[in-house]
């Protein structure tokens, strides 16, 4: 396959990737060679579109220049993949009951020496982004808008290349 | 002159609601699904108890992002009535409509049961009817709520005489006793305890009524 400059530099900045159609026949739902295949794991009725649609002489419904349902390959683009994990806890100001209690039953185990114990929840997303400073940036901004609220909770991220 | 009641999926005091208002107090009420983003016509609007998707991540964290909400923003900045009962409470703080969060009780017990309230302030219309420093019993059903908010906020709400109603005997570790706050501007009241189960006598009692019935004075 061949790659432009900028791609190829893209995928050696990722350890792993992914490939993404990005031509807008693809985005309007019209065939691509693995969405006949059924490989997108599409629903029945999603699949039966795209074969309905499969490019036939005469078909109108396929916009002018549509040859032979494959992907023009100078469109490709090649976007990482991130993992990421970010860890939601009860700011220290605010009491945590659920973890008071655990920590009642932890000492009713046996453990000795626990001084404190808090709880808190982990989320763990894949997201794909052009870089990984707009991956920390949409990252960013899902953990103070969604999944922490910063009146009551702080957040941390931790990042990485799938 | 109409309450809009709003539905999302997972609340449970939405029909308990418009029981009251319309079946109690013979006030005009539609349902508005979470979906709905056409408000005109209403004057007040309910966002009612229950567990609005699930509560998942958190009490009210998704609920804020229903399409419904985004036009109540408009709505309430118009000086629009909207009562936040409970879920709706925690749903309003979520929106930033209402300061604050609310946590998880303090003995981590999901309490049910009658709450004697004290009415903190009547600098609004919701509670005018109960007079200064009346008492009222409502019933409460929740595993979250929990007032909670910095000392900052806890300041401009007294500063702002936000502070609606307290508990007269704390249940689930409120700060400062608060069972219902409402905005600098007064048109949003949220508050735990539920009015509308406190509609008729055959069913808990009346103290709820008046507070409903401001809805659309």
């Amino acid at each position: 396959m061949n790659l432009t400059a900028s791609v190829a530099q893209r995928a050696v900045n990722a350890s792993a990737f992914q490939l993404e159609a990005k031509t807008p026949n693809d985005l309007n739902g019209s065939p691509t060679t693995s969405a006949i295949e059924g490989e997108h794991g599409l629903g029945q009725e999603r699949r039966n579109r795209f074969t309905t649609l499969y490019p036939s002489r005469g078909d109108t419904t396929q916009p002018k220049g549509w040859v032979s349902g494959r992907i023009p390959l100078a469109l490709l683009v090649i976007v990482p993949r991130y993992q990421a994990r970010v860890l939601v806890h009860l700011r220290p100001s605010v009491l945590d009951p659920a973890g008071e209690a655990a920590k009642g039953a932890a000492i009713r185990l046996g453990v000795d020496g626990i001084s404190k114990l808090r709880i808190g929840k982990a989320v763990e997303l894949d997201i794909d982004a052009p870089n990984e400073e707009e991956a920390r940036r949409r990252l960013e901004l899902l953990s103070d808008r969604l999944l922490a609220n910063p009146v009551i909770e702080d957040w941390s991220l931790e990042l990485q290349d799938s | 002159m109409t309450i809009g009641v709003v539905v999302f999926p997972g609340s449970n005091c939405d029909r308990d609601v418009q029981w009251a208002t319309e079946g109690c107090l013979n006030l005009p009420t539609r349902r508005l699904w979470h979906e709905e983003t056409d408000l005109s016509g209403l004057d007040a609007v309910v966002l009612p108890g229950g567990f609005s998707y699930g509560d998942y991540l958190r009490c009210g964290a998704i609920a804020r992002f229903a399409p419904v909400l985004q036009s109540l923003m408009d709505f309430a900045s118009k000086g629009g009535k909207v009562l936040g009962i409970c879920n709706g409470f925690q749903v309003l703080t979520e929106l930033g409509l209402l300061p604050g969060a609310l946590t998880r009780n303090q003995n981590l017990h999901f309490i049910c049961e009658d709450a004697p309230l004290h009415v903190s302030s009547v600098r609004t219309g919701w509670l005018k009817a109960y007079g200064n420093a009346g008492s009222l019993v409502l019933p409460i059903a929740h595993g979250e709520g929990r007032y909670q908010c910095s000392n900052d906020t806890l300041k401009q709400l007294q500063d702002d005489d936000s502070i609606a109603l307290r508990y007269g005997s704390n249940p689930n570790g409120s700060v400062e006793d608060i069972a219902g706050i409402t905005n600098a501007s007064g048109n949003v009241l949220g508050l735990m305890p539920h009015p509308e189960r406190a509609c008729d006598p055959a069913t808990g009692g009346t103290d709820g009524r008046s507070m409903l019935q401001a809805l659309l004075n």
